[in-house]
This record gives structure tokens, C-alpha cells and sequence, in this order.
């Protein structure tokens, strides 16, 4: 049983989350020369434990860790794949509970493991209380998500209660599904591209001066994090050939189709929106804001408007990307950025309306 | 009730569907047809889902230049219903009831008779093929269609549901004329949908039986 457990959620847990473990090794162990690990290590918990706030963050952290495992595990109870682990009912319910608690103790071990270096070196300096209660941190964390797993594993799927009919319903727009399978399925992706576009983008910009303005680095790397996008873009295209051909049944209009992508797609892209709103007038000027606002939207609702025209399998969706944005560079050079925006939606409007009925599903 | 004109549907090269010319007034049809003569496709055209060649009109709407009000008179469930894992029952009827804004109480209605209410909070990952071809039928018959195609209906359905399937179809042929459309492999007995009429697709089109 343990051996099948470890298969279905240990192994798959650690493969799929390889890269991400692999960043925070680089972050951790990879900018400081080996001969100075120790020593960093050593500074970095001295400061956890003088200042209860940055030991306040780093909890928090821990805690956000936990959420991203509690979402893998849950996920895969409540998906086909994980329904041998209902089998681990059969077990007596402390042994159930134990193998639980085993599987989120393994998969929490890179934080147990500072944890436990946090606590050795306070343990060292007399600081009794952060000893005590940073090891108990971790062990609380790890036994309620296993009492997650467990209840989770009692009632399988289960989200509410039958009181069903006596709540007011709640409106669940077409935007809103996509966006909730960004946050579902594709967390990791889409927290990646976040970081990568909005940090990179926000100190990428914070260098300009208005002695030393070239914004072709940033829009490079702004360009980047899009092709990024028309990943998650082309997903949920796929998430709408397979489990949402319903909606195409549906009375909606055209226009307000076209509304709903164009709704998720500046929410998609809001963030960024942000970062430059944020750094407008000093020290981006408003017309490049503008600029670089309109050509990621304009850029992300023609892509979605391509793939109701052409049936496209991933690569060649990557490479129709990349001709695309090598025109978008091409006018960032040329300087006519804006009015190739509105090329650009103009496109997106016209494939959209002509081709979204005749788009055949394969 | 539903007219074809110089409908055809080809994939490829291969031509799959070739409907000259069919009028079928309103009521409940069973087609019925081999494996990959089209049933499914045809269901699909009408559904508004698949792109084909002709005209199809519904009450005089026609699918192309009425668009919406064509697919406001329709209602569809699929063979082998699929949604996202991440929805529950309940996010699908609000879905639903966003768009085809039912009447008062028809939602629950429908979930009563069909009895899905047990499984509508969770996820439809957590589902069987079962649960999702119940709650497949229920998003169907949501809203005021005058036509409801339904297709291998029976598939997968406990004898609960089929007995409620029939009530829930009888009772909306006689409460609002709805017609339906049925493709099935299995049986449908004549006791159970008295007034049903049969339906051949061969040789790419449809024929009376």
C-alpha cells in the first residue's frame, strides 16, 4: 500500500513540481560560493530569529508551500487517477492517518529540514522559544493537512452541504470558468510567467532614466512573458474543445462571446497592467505605457481569435507565436507600435466574427 | 418544425451526411443508424456545434442567420458528456441558468426528477458516467426549447433514470409541444414512448422507417 501510495502522490508530486524545486535550489544554495554556504545559511537564521517579522514571512511561506501540496493531493484523491488511494479506507483509521501524515511529512521535507535547522541554531543561541515553536509550526502544518487528506478521502468530492436550493444562485459567466482553470490546473505555470513578467518588467523599467531611456530590453522581455500567455491561451482553447463544446450550443451572441474573451483577457493580463500603471510618468512615459499595454492585449485576443480559424497543434501555434511577435518587434523598432495594436484587434474582431461558427472542432 | 436544405457534411474528402431535401413536423423521432453513418454529427449540426454545408431551420429560424434565437430553441446533451474537473454541478446549473434564463422553479424541478441533487456541490472529476449523463440531460431540457436532441441517452443511465428520462420527455411533449430528436443503439419501448417515430440515417441520409 505504501509503495502505491508513494507512486501515486510522492513521485508524481516531486516530478512535477522538478522545476520548480530546481529554482528554489538556485536561489537558495546557487548565489552564494560553496565555501560560503554555512556561513549564509548561518547569517540568514540569526536574522530569522532577531527579527520576528522576517520569521513571520518565512512562515507564511511555509504555509503558502503547504497550500500548493494540500492542492496536489487533494487534486489527485478527487481525480480517476488517484482512486486506488481510495483503498487506504480500508485501513484502520489510525494507520490511514498515519500513512497520510507520512506522505505530507515527505512531501514538506524541504521546509521540515530548515525548519529544523531554524531550531537547531535557536536552540544553540538560547532563543527557547522560537526552538520550540518552529519545529511545532511545521508539525501542525503537516498534521492538519493529513486530517485533510483523510476527511477528504471520507467524502470524496464532497464541496457543500445539501442546502443547495436555499442559497441565492451565484453567476458563473464563461470568463470565469477559464479563469478558474488558470488557477486550477495551471497554477504553476501561470504563477511562473507572473513573476517572471511583472519582476523582470518592473526592474527592467526602474533602470531607465530619462538620460538612459530605451525601453527594447523591457518590450524583449515583456514579449517573453506574452509568449508565455499564448501557452496558457492555447490550453484553455484546448480546455474548450474537450470539456466546454456546450457553451457553442448555447444562445449567446457573437458579440457577447467576443466580450467574454476579451474580459478574461485583460484580466489575464492585469497584472502587468499594474506594473506599468504603477511606473508611468516616472520613469516610463505614458505613451509607452500605452504602448506596451495595447500591443500585449491586442497581441493575446488575436492569438484566441487565430485558433476560431485554424485547427493548430501546439508547436505550430508556438511558431504562429512567434511570427506574430516578430512583427509586434519589428514595429517596436519601426515605432509605430499603437497603430499596429489597433491592426492587431481589428484582426482579432473580424477572425473572431467570421470564423467562431465555422471553427470545426477536432 | 425542423427543415433540411442541401445539408451535407463531409470530413475530408469523405462526404458523411447528404440531406437534399427533409421536413419532419414536430414530435419524438428516434434515429437510429449503424456506427459512423452520422448520428452524432447530425445531432451536433443541429446542435449548432458542428459547421456543414445547407440550411438548417428550426420554427423557421435558420441555425446561420439567427444564431442565437435558433440556439435559444434547441437544447442538446451529448453521447459521452465531459466538463472540467474543477466545476461542480452547482457551477454548471449557474452557467446554465445565466444563459437560458428558466423559468421559476424549472431547475428544480428537473433536479428532482432526475434525483441529482446529491452530487451537484461536488466535482464533476468526482462523478461517474452516470452522475454526468443525469446532469448532461438536465442542462438539456433547462430553459424553453422546441426541440431537445439527445444523443445515446440511455447510455450509462440506472433504470431510475431511464424511467425518469421518459417521464421528464413525455411530460414535455404534452405540457409545451417540445419535440425531441433520440439517437440510441439500445431499445426504446413503445410502451414507454408511445407516440415515438423512427428514423434510418443510411446511405448518408435520413429515411422514415
Amino acid at each position: 500500500m505504501n509503495h502505491t501510495v508513494n507512486k501515486i502522490l510522492l513521485s508524481a508530486y516531486y516530478r512535477q513540481n522538478a522545476g520548480f524545486f530546481l529554482f528554489l535550489f538556485v536561489v537558495f544554495f546557487g548565489i552564494v560560493a560553496p565555501s560560503q554556504q554555512l556561513a549564509y545559511h548561518y547569517a540568514l537564521i540569526q536574522g530569522m530569529l532577531a527579527a520576528p517579522a522576517f520569521l513571520f514571512v518565512v512562515g507564511v511561506a511555509w504555509l503558502l508551500y503547504a497550500g500548493k501540496v494540500f492542492r496536489f493531493v487533494t487534486r489527485v484523491i478527487d481525480s480517476r487517477e488517484g482512486l486506488l488511494l481510495y483503498q487506504l479506507k480500508s485501513l484502520p483509521p489510525r494507520r490511514c492517518y498515519g500513512v497520510l501524515l507520512k506522505v505530507q511529512s515527505v512531501a514538506f521535507l524541504p521546509v521540515s529540514a530548515y525548519a529544523l535547522a531554524i531550531a537547531g541554531v535557536a536552540a544553540y543561541e538560547g532563543a527557547w522559544t522560537s526552538a520550540v515553536l518552529v519545529p511545532a509550526y511545521v508539525a501542525l502544518i503537516c498534521g492538519l493537512s493529513a486530517a485533510g487528506y483523510y476527511r477528504r478521502l471520507a467524502h470524496p468530492g464532497a464541496v457543500r452541504g445539501g442546502l443547495l436550493r436555499q442559497r441565492r444562485p451565484q453567476r458563473a459567466p464563461y470568463w470565469s470558468i477559464l479563469l478558474r482553470y488558470l488557477f486550477d490546473d495551471n497554477l504553476g505555470l501561470l504563477t511562473a510567467i507572473k513573476i517572471f513578467g511583472c519582476l523582470l518588467l518592473y526592474l527592467l523599467l526602474r533602470q531607465q532614466t530619462p538620460v538612459d531611456y530605451d525601453l527594447r530590453m523591457p518590450y524583449f522581455v515583456y514579449s517573453v512573458a506574452l509568449f508565455g500567455h499564448g501557452i496558457l491561451l492555447f490550453r484553455c482553447r484546448r480546455l474548450e474543445e474537450t470539456r466546454l463544446i456546450c457553451y457553442r450550443a448555447l444562445p449567446v451572441s457573437l458579440r457577447k462571446r467576443f466580450g467574454q474573451y476579451c474580459l478574461f483577457y485583460f484580466l489575464l493580463l492585469l497584472p502587468e497592467m499594474l506594473v506599468l500603471g504603477w511606473l508611468t510618468a516616472d520613469p516610463i512615459r505614458f505613451i509607452d505605457t500605452l504602448e506596451l499595454i495595447l500591443s500585449g492585449y491586442s497581441l493575446l485576443v488575436l492569438l484566441n481569435s487565430c485558433l476560431f480559424v485554424i485547427a493548430l497543434k501546439t508547436g505550430d501555434f508556438l511558431k504562429l507565436c512567434l511570427v506574430i511577435f516578430g512583427i509586434l518587434y519589428g514595429c517596436v523598432l519601426g515605432g509605430f507600435l499603437i497603430a499596429m495594436s489597433g491592426f492587431f484587434f481589428f484582426t482579432a474582431v473580424v477572425l473572431f466574427f467570421r470564423g467562431y461558427y465555422r471553427y470545426e472542432l477536432r | 418544425m425542423l427543415q433540411f436544405t442541401d445539408v451535407q457534411k463531409s470530413y475530408g474528402t469523405k462526404k458523411l451526411l447528404d440531406i437534399p431535401s427533409l421536413k419532419l413536423p414536430g414530435g419524438i423521432y428516434w434515429l437510429q443508424g449503424a456506427n459512423g453513418t452520422g448520428k452524432t454529427s447530425l445531432l451536433r449540426m443541429l446542435a449548432g456545434i458542428l459547421p456543414f454545408d445547407g440550411s438548417i431551420q428550426l420554427q423557421g429560424l435558420e441555425l446561420r442567420k439567427d444564431p442565437v434565437a435558433y440556439r435559444r430553441s434547441i437544447g442538446w446533451a451529448d453521447a459521452e458528456p465531459i466538463y472540467p474537473d474543477f466545476l461542480t454541478g452547482e457551477n454548471l446549473l449557474n452557467f446554465y441558468r445565466d444563459i437560458q434564463k428558466p423559468r421559476p422553479g424549472q431547475v428544480d424541478e428537473l433536479i428532482d426528477c432526475l434525483r441529482v441533487s446529491p452530487w451537484l456541490g461536488s466535482k464533476t472529476a468526482t462523478w461517474s458516467a452516470g452522475m454526468c449523463k443525469k446532469v448532461s440531460l438536465l442542462l438539456a431540457f433547462i430553459g424553453d426549447a422546441a426541440l431537445i436532441t439527445l444523443d445515446e441517452p440511455l447510455v450509462t443511465l440506472d433504470v431510475q433514470g431511464v424511467t425518469a428520462l421518459y417521464t421528464l420527455i413525455l411530460d414535455r411533449r404534452r405540457q409545451y409541444g417540445t419535440s425531441f430528436i433520440l439517437s440510441s443503439h439500445q431499445d426504446i419501448p413503445e410502451q414507454a414512448l408511445s407516440t415515438i417515430q423512427r428514423l434510418m440515417l443510411v446511405n448518408q441520409s435520413i429515411k422514415w422507417v
